[in-house]
């Protein structure tokens, strides 16, 4: 009898978990369709929204999105704050845009007085998560959410929320991919097209992010690494987040949530490394699942060889992981000599 | 000169008692400046006094004489002033057709001056390349660029057997070293060995070692200001001095007659060689420091931005063609430094892009000609800026517009200058070696 009892126990137990796990999958459907949507022009692009819903999703939906929405438009009038406090002193035409540049990579990287009905507040800096960089032990530390709510970020959080904050401020600033890296690209008429490294708060040169980041020169001419990312192509990259938050939830199952993601992430962004990269692993994962020497299995050796030829063929070179984080390091020590200091002139020290 | 001639009718009109019936400002190209006489009554109606049969007393000759003098004086200062009228009205018009022919043809032709045919049939050699008609021949594109320069004055034969004397040199220390003479790697890196380092060589008939010096950087003009010809490589065969345009080109002129692979690219205000490898791998030759580079090497010293390497105006090997197409800007230039700008270089810019995979160059070409002429037009209509051009001549404006939207399109290519004080860096590491040298005894010259 109480063997019995067990047995049921378990039995509902195990139903239970089964039809969480369902609920919790069909979320990612929704999260899709949403992102998707967007991406087809059924609904206006839009980069936090879609950043939101590839991160609540993880979290099965906790999280409200006026939220993270409010967080973000607090920091967002931090910055016109800092823009509109006279300390930007910029002498070309294009000053708003350039001014917002240099406010929003103010706020992240330095500590900002904020004057409040109880004095004068500091807001801090946010911090580069140097335990867990990659979300390797807990995949939501890639999160913009998590940076709100921790004030430490990573090389995805940290150029996330800038683009977010610059989005608000109605001025542009564009994602750019580096090996196992997201960085800012951005564009005034005093320097041209410079890079905004939020993780060690400085202007690195493209040719040291080629030089240190194992950039091979015919993934910078195919465009693979180091281009600017349209709005179209940073929602599309969501879609990759998504499908890497699947992933860690559930593993790769049958592959076909994944592969859909990374194939509706290609339609919208073909040279997206990201998706390729994901695709080709997923397909890697389902090849050594399959039953050898089948037709199926031929198949998806085929295809999976197909993938990573057109990686290669792109420029990809893969990064070992030794020398990823020795360059992590190098990144906040080494100084690069090309620095964007002639743009922010203080006041003060004039 | 506007302004002078408006001082002049002005002056001209306080002497003319009849002034209105001369309405220049409404008719500067008046018909009839041959014969102006009529014109002018105040001259005719005072001459009857002259005539006067008061002379008789002498007094009054006296008198009348110095009258007739004023008078006489009176006449030739406004023959004068009118002689100097018309002339102001020829060149007003003249000035206003070169003007309009600015506007509408460009500047004028320079085909008609002493030796400026040449380079039209060099052009055209050097298009019947591109085109096909003819093998493509680099060495022999940059003599006739440079024998273009010289107004036919260099000996075709002399550099011919130069290179091929260099040639020999390369294949007799293949040899020496027992290699592969048909290795395509053995081939170049003998070349860059032969123009980078001294290369000893036992020569077969007199048993006695030859000894063959590098190729020395011309420190003190390497950027041709002193005299425009320092760049090219028939000086660098002359002298054994050399810079970064004509050392690559005098090592891709010995691989061409070797028939080894080798491609010329560039980087921001320099030029140098890229090689492959049996496994296919790229090398950067430069020569200039005897140095073999990475690419990062090259986008760190010149601030090589991402968007110039995917849109492939820098560090792009170029192949023969290609390089035959962008000698037509050298010879351009060599144009443009002896007769100015014409549609000669306009031309020399349409035919090099038709064969370019990258516009870059072209682009440059026909901004800096559209800016030189808009620039001129600007000064000639004196129209301080561009509103008031707009104003004064709309087909003036529109090359204006034409102009910036040439510079629009090299932005797009992600084109920019070097940033302030990169140049002056280089200057100081000249220096510096110009220095060191001049401590170890001055330059020697290379001689074989």
């Amino acid at each position: 009898m109480s063997t019995k009892i067990i047995c049921l126990i378990l039995i509902l137990n195990l139903t239970i978990q089964f039809s969480y796990t369902q609920t919790n999958e069909s979320l990612y459907f929704t999260a899709f369709s949403k992102i998707d949507s967007m991406l087809t022009g059924k609904n206006s692009l839009c980069f936090k929204s879609a950043v939101f819903l590839s991160e609540n999703t993880y979290f099965d939906n906790h999280y409200r999105e006026t939220d993270f929405n409010d967080v973000l438009e607090y920091y967002a009038s931090i910055c016109r704050g800092i823009m509109q406090s006279g300390n930007i002193i910029y002498p070309e035409k294009d000053s708003s845009s350039a001014a917002a540049q240099c406010a929003v990579f103010m706020f992240i990287t330095d500590s900002i007085p904020i004057t409040t009905d109880k004095g004068v507040i500091i807001h801090t800096p946010f911090q580069y998560n140097f335990e867990d960089f990659a979300g390797q032990k807990e995949w939501s530390n890639m999160f913009v959410s998590t940076l709100m709510k921790t004030k430490v970020g990573n090389c995805h959080s940290l150029p996330y929320l800038y683009k977010m904050i610059m989005d608000e401020l109605g001025q542009k600033a564009y994602l750019s991919l580096a090996p196992n890296h997201i960085y800012i690209k951005a564009h005034n008429k005093r320097v041209g097209w410079y890079n905004i490294e939020l993780t060690c708060g400085d202007f690195p040169t493209d040719a040291w992010l080629m030089a240190s980041g194992y950039i091979h020169i015919d993934a910078l001419r195919n465009g693979i690494y180091m281009d600017t990312l349209t709005q179209e192509q940073s929602v599309a990259l969501c879609l990759v987040d998504l499908a890497q938050g699947y992933q860690t939830k559930f593993g790769v199952c049958d592959g076909s949530f994944i592969l859909k993601c990374c194939e509706t992430a290609l339609d919208h962004f073909p040279k997206c490394i990201n998706a390729m990269l994901l695709k080709a692993e997923t397909l890697t994962t389902l090849y050594k699942q399959s039953e050898k020497n089948t037709e199926q299995a031929q198949h998806m050796e085929a295809k999976m060889n197909e993938v990573y030829a057109k990686i290669h063929q792109l420029g990809y070179r893969k990064m070992p992981r030794d020398m990823y984080v020795n360059w992590l390091n190098s990144s906040a020590i080494e100084p690069t000599n090309y620095r964007m200091n002639s743009l922010i002139m203080n006041k003060n020290h004039k | 000169m506007r302004k002078l001639f408006f001082i002049l009718l002005l002056l001209f009109a306080a002497v003319c008692s009849d002034a209105q019936t001369v309405t220049p400002f409404a008719q500067p190209q008046l018909p009839t400046f041959e014969t102006p006489q009529p014109q002018y009554p105040p001259i005719f109606g005072t001459q009857p006094e002259i005539n006067s049969p008061m002379q008789q007393q002498s007094n009054i000759i006296e008198e009348t004489y110095a009258r007739q003098e004023a008078i006489r004086r009176q006449n030739q200062q406004i023959i004068n002033e009118s002689y100097e009228y018309v002339q102001q009205i020829i060149r007003q018009q003249q000035f206003e057709e070169s003007v309009h022919k600015l506007i509408t043809d460009g500047f004028p032709s320079k085909r008609h001056l002493k030796g400026a045919s040449i380079y039209y049939d060099v052009f055209d050699e050097i298009s019947s390349m591109l085109e096909g008609k003819q093998p493509i021949d680099l060495g022999k594109t940059v003599f006739l660029v440079e024998n273009a320069f010289y107004e036919n004055s260099l000996n075709y034969e002399d550099y011919q057997k130069f290179i091929d004397e260099k040639v020999k040199l390369c294949y007799d220390k293949i040899r020496e070293d027992k290699l592969d003479k048909k290795n395509n790697l053995v081939k170049n890196m003998m070349l860059f060995r032969l123009i980078s380092d001294t290369l000893e060589v036992k020569s077969n008939i007199f048993e006695k070692t030859i000894k063959h010096y590098p190729v020395k950087y011309d420190l003190y003009d390497y950027k041709s200001e002193q005299h425009y010809d320092s760049h090219f490589v028939t000086k660098l065969m002359k002298s054994g001095c050399g810079q970064c345009y004509s050392m690559p080109l005098y090592y891709l002129i010995l691989a061409e007659k070797m028939e080894a692979e080798a491609y010329l690219s560039l980087s921001p205000n320099h030029s140098f060689v890229k090689i492959q490898d049996n496994d296919g791998s790229w090398f950067n030759l430069e020569l200039t420091c005897n140095a073999i580079l990475s690419d990062a090497h090259y986008m760190n010293n010149s601030y090589i931005k991402a968007e110039a390497i995917r849109n492939g105006i820098f560090l792009e090997p170029l192949d023969k063609k290609e390089t035959v197409a962008l000698l037509l800007e050298e010879l351009a230039g060599g144009y443009y430094e002896k007769y100015g700008l014409d549609n000669f270089y306009l031309m020399c810019a349409d035919t090099s892009s038709k064969y370019l995979t990258c516009q870059l160059r072209p682009l440059i070409m026909r901004a800096f000609y559209k800016t030189r002429q808009t620039l001129l037009l600007a000064k000639l209509l004196e129209a301080p800026n561009p509103e008031s051009l707009k104003q004064i001549s709309s087909e003036t404006y529109k090359h204006y517009e034409e102009m910036h939207a040439l510079y629009a399109q090299i932005d797009n290519l992600g084109y920019e200058e070097l940033p302030n004080g990169i140049y002056e860096r280089w200057l100081v590491h000249i220096n510096k070696l110009k220095n060191e040298e001049e401590k170890s005894g001055g330059i020697t010259i290379n001689f074989q």
